[in-house]
């Protein structure tokens, strides 16, 4: 469909204030975070801002009788081109989308639009005492869309989970344009066994079976206290022993978050105040709970830190818990600090391993990273085997470029190979869908066949998950 | 085509960005627009195109590149530190520099770079009380250049320190009675101060992508300010300020300092007699100065002297109120969606006056809040107040 008349369709459906056709608004909709997305170009042929279902559902519907791809976008924030356009057509951005329908506090739930960012729903449900658990590192820009989409996750998995467990139900424009809400239509219960369990099957479907239009969500009572841990290790295999260690003494921390030797360099030169000791792994552990509970946690973990070998600190103290916090909140930012003349690039960066396992992995992604000679700052979210590579490269230089690829591949098999999955939490989209087989096996051919039954002219999202882009 | 974004020789800046999308969180544009090209992030990868030469300075970049306050928050919150605000003006440098003959930008630099001497001429003081009445809501009187005197001294004593000051182009024109209360304060507590015939900082100018202009106005005040021998510089204008310590004007003998820091780091003023009525007072840190001199809470710590003062919270702090200079004149819309949001959470504080130490914010909060009877002003002017100045 040449763009005039897809312009004048849209107009048709949404106000012509909030679609963006020129050349250069569209080229601001080819990227989200991933190292991948400035590599093509990806534009969209339109942008559309939908602020009502009646808007999605007559998008979808257009698009889907007229075979044009449609890709919804949160805040852009991903690492995988989940939300970029691979087969150009329409752009819906959501991210204005952002009402916090209802808090319904006695039911412990509430209702969201897709545009909502994370922190500030926190901050909402900070008024009635409540709070939704899942909390991304991404937690200041990213979308509860996006999070539904991809199945976010962060620190907190090792005592929360992920997004999935947290959603309720959801109301979906299906690719033709029609209307589901799944998890009951009517339902305000906690739980519910009644039929095919379609609202997990949404969850990070990544914008391939259809647009989320509104999330009931479930939260949580907000923890009265928090301590914060921070042991240090010379062996970097230590630190997964006492990890275990505290596992078997019956303490479920909410956060345990590791920084090997690189990323406790990176964040001494990023930040020299923060003084970290320039040992081979940090281990941060964070507790949450009743007051009395959270000093029993803390202190037992601090003992277990010390029977494994390491120096330990527990602290309640506000003030200190940020100081000792701190090394972890700047190591995404300080990775780049290793090479003044270099560039953090998302890719291969979300790997997920048993935690039998994590040593063994970090061992190994260091060793790979020296055999290309790429710069990798390894931590992460060691509770729950999730690893966090920063790569750092000088973007402009072919070979380099050429090396990350190679290495970004042996990571990903890495991971598989040692029982893992290539992403704890980021997706798949484009930058993971050609190890999709290797994950899943004759099992892709039935995320397949869902796809298909639900989106059979594939105009939902196209280029991701399901084939190799 | 190619260009070139230069900012201190450090091009590296753009490839630092990992478009992250951090900086959408405090984009007070974006969160009116909501649209990614509103988006800082969005800018910094159009400066990068242009930088690359894969798109051309048009049109279609000075518009979404013009769809930015320059307020400075996506920089503070920048993980990977690029000085954004920084990039986009050199971005717009770019765009302007594709339109040489640009009758906007003519005009534009002319009334800037000459805007000194436009007040003494009476068509154009008409033409702005004209403008400002009806639209601004002020109502100027004579330019503040004119009703102050190059050397004032304090009265019956030696001055303790010789200072200058630097006179702002809106305070100048459109607040006069700011620039009056600064310099009797100041003389009050002591110094001798010098306010000599100077050129407007160069910070519009530079905004609006002008750096060869902002950069030769910037030189000759320096020139004109290093004359007198002074022991430091003093503007009431955050803005000025940020824009004169950011580009080193004041890297000598003579440092740079806001009104609100100069009482409280240098002056240790007195605390002033006179009781105010109307107390409660809620503190706007401008932007410039929140960001651009990391001074937040200076105006309140200042504040807090003067006797009958009740400082009250803006529920959520300071924000940007949406003015930034000729942002409000281009962006309307934008501007006014900005500005009604924190008009709504200052209302909801209690305050009966707002105090700023920003022209623009000043001129912007007053259209905000005058319907609800809460003024604005500046610190300068409660002092002169407390401490029963006239004259």
């Amino acid at each position: 469909m040449d763009s005039a008349a897809l312009l004048k369709a849209m107009k048709k459906i949404v106000d012509p204030d909030r679609i963006l056709h020129n050349e250069l608004e569209r080229r601001l909709y080819s990227y989200d975070s991933s190292f991948l997305s400035v590599r093509g170009r990806y534009c969209p042929d339109i942008v559309v801002l939908p602020r009502s279902t009646a808007e999605v559902s007559g998008i979808m519907a257009f698009a889907c009788k007229n075979g044009i791809p449609v890709t919804p976008r949160g805040a852009g924030s991903g690492e995988t081109c989940g939300c970029v356009p691979a087969r150009g057509g329409i752009v819906m951005d959501l991210s204005g989308w952002d009402t916090v329908e209802e808090v319904d506090v006695p039911n412990m739930q509430a209702l969201v639009r897709p545009g909502v960012v994370h922190s500030r729903l926190n901050e909402h449900l900070a008024r009635f005492g409540l709070f939704f658990p899942p909390d991304p590192g991404s937690t200041r820009m990213c979308t509860l869309g996006g999070m539904v989409a991809n199945n976010s996750s962060g620190m907190r998995a090792v005592k929360y989970g992920t997004t999935e467990q947290y959603i309720l139900g959801l109301e979906v424009v299906l690719p033709d344009g029609e209307v589901i809400v799944t998890g009951g239509q009517n339902c305000r219960s906690l739980k519910n066994a009644s039929g095919i369990n379609l609202t997990k099957i949404f969850v990070g479907s990544e914008g391939t079976l259809g647009v989320i239009t509104l999330i009931r969500l479930r939260v949580w009572p907000r923890p009265r206290a928090r301590g914060i841990a921070m042991a240090c290790f010379d062996r970097l295999e230590q630190a997964p022993e006492a990890v275990l260690d505290v596992y078997r003494a019956g303490i479920l921390p909410s956060g345990i978050e590791i920084l090997d030797q690189s990323a406790i360099a990176a964040v001494n030169l990023y930040r020299p105040e923060t003084n970290l000791p320039p040992v081979e792994a940090i281990l941060l552990f964070e507790v949450d709970g009743n007051p009395a509970s959270v000093e029993w946690e803390g202190r037992e973990i601090e003992e277990i830190m010390k029977k494994n070998g390491a120096a330990v600190e527990w602290s309640t103290d506000p003030q200190r818990m940020a100081a000792l916090w701190q090394g972890r909140s700047v190591v995404a930012a300080a990775a780049a600090r290793l090479r003044p003349d270099g560039t953090r690039v998302f890719a291969g960066e979300d790997v997920c391993v048993p935690l039998g396992r994590v040593a063994e992995a970090l061992r190994k992604i260091k060793d790979l990273g020296r055999q290309y000679d790429i710069v990798v700052v390894a931590y992460g979210h060691i509770g729950d085997g999730n690893i966090h590579t920063a790569l750092v490269i000088d973007p402009d230089n072919p070979d380099e470029v050429a090396r990350l690829d190679r290495l970004v591949d042996e990571i990903h098999r890495l991971a598989i190979d040692l029982g893992g999955t290539t992403t704890g939490e980021h997706g798949v989209g484009m930058v993971r869908s050609a190890y999709s087989p290797l994950e899943h096996g004759n099992a892709l051919e039935t995320m397949r066949r869902i796809k298909e039954a639900l989106d059979p002219r594939g105009v939902m999202n196209p280029g991701k998950i399901y084939h190799p882009w | 085509m190619s260009a070139s974004i230069k900012l201190d020789a450090k091009e590296e800046y753009l490839k630092k960005c990992v478009r992250c999308g951090q900086c959408r969180y405090v984009c007070p544009v974006l969160a009116e627009a909501g649209r990614e090209p509103a988006s800082p992030r969005g800018k910094v990868y159009l400066a990068g195109l242009l930088q690359k030469g894969e798109i051309s300075p048009g049109r279609q970049a000075e518009r979404i590149l013009s769809l930015c306050l320059t307020c400075g928050a996506c920089a503070a919150e920048c993980p990977s530190g690029l000085p954004v605000d920084r990039i986009i003006k050199a971005a717009r440098a770019l765009t302007a520099e594709a339109r040489p003959y640009s009758p906007h930008r003519l005009i534009f630099r002319q009334i800037f770079a000459r805007q000194h001497l436009l007040g003494s001429f009476p068509a154009f003081a008409a033409a702005l009380k004209k403008l400002a009445d009806p639209w601004l809501g002020l109502a100027p009187g004579k330019p503040a250049r004119s009703r102050i005197p190059v050397i004032s001294v304090p009265e019956n004593r030696k001055p303790r320190l010789k200072v200058g000051y630097f006179l702002g182009c809106a305070t100048n024109h459109l607040l006069p009675e700011v620039a009056l209360s600064t310099v009797r304060v100041l003389r009050h507590l002591g110094c001798e101060v010098i306010t000599p015939p100077s050129h407007c900082c160069g910070l519009p100018l530079e905004t609006a992508g002008e750096r060869d202009l902002a950069r030769r106005l910037l030189d000759e005040n320096r020139r004109i300010f290093g004359s007198f021998g002074l022991d430091a510089v003093v503007t009431d204008c955050s803005s000025c300020s940020h824009h004169l310590t950011e580009n080193g004007f004041g890297l000598h003998s003579q440092p740079v300092y806001e009104f609100s820091e100069f009482l409280a780091g240098v002056l240790n003023p007195p605390r002033p007699s006179r009781e105010l009525e109307g107390g409660a007072v809620a503190c706007h840190d401008p932007c410039h100065l929140r960001y651009g001199r990391k001074l937040g809470g200076r105006i309140l710590q200042v504040l807090d002297l003067i006797p009958g003062i009740a400082p009250v919270e803006i529920p959520g702090g300071s924000a940007c109120c949406g003015g930034g200079g000729t942002f409000s004149l281009k962006h309307r819309a934008l501007s006014a969606g900005i500005l009604g949001r924190y008009a709504a959470r200052i209302k909801s504080s209690g305050a009966q006056r707002v105090a700023t130490a920003c022209p623009s914010c000043t001129i912007q909060l007053d259209r905000g809040l005058k319907a609800s009877g809460i003024s604005v002003c500046h610190p300068a002017q409660l002092f002169y107040a407390s401490y029963g100045l006239s004259g």
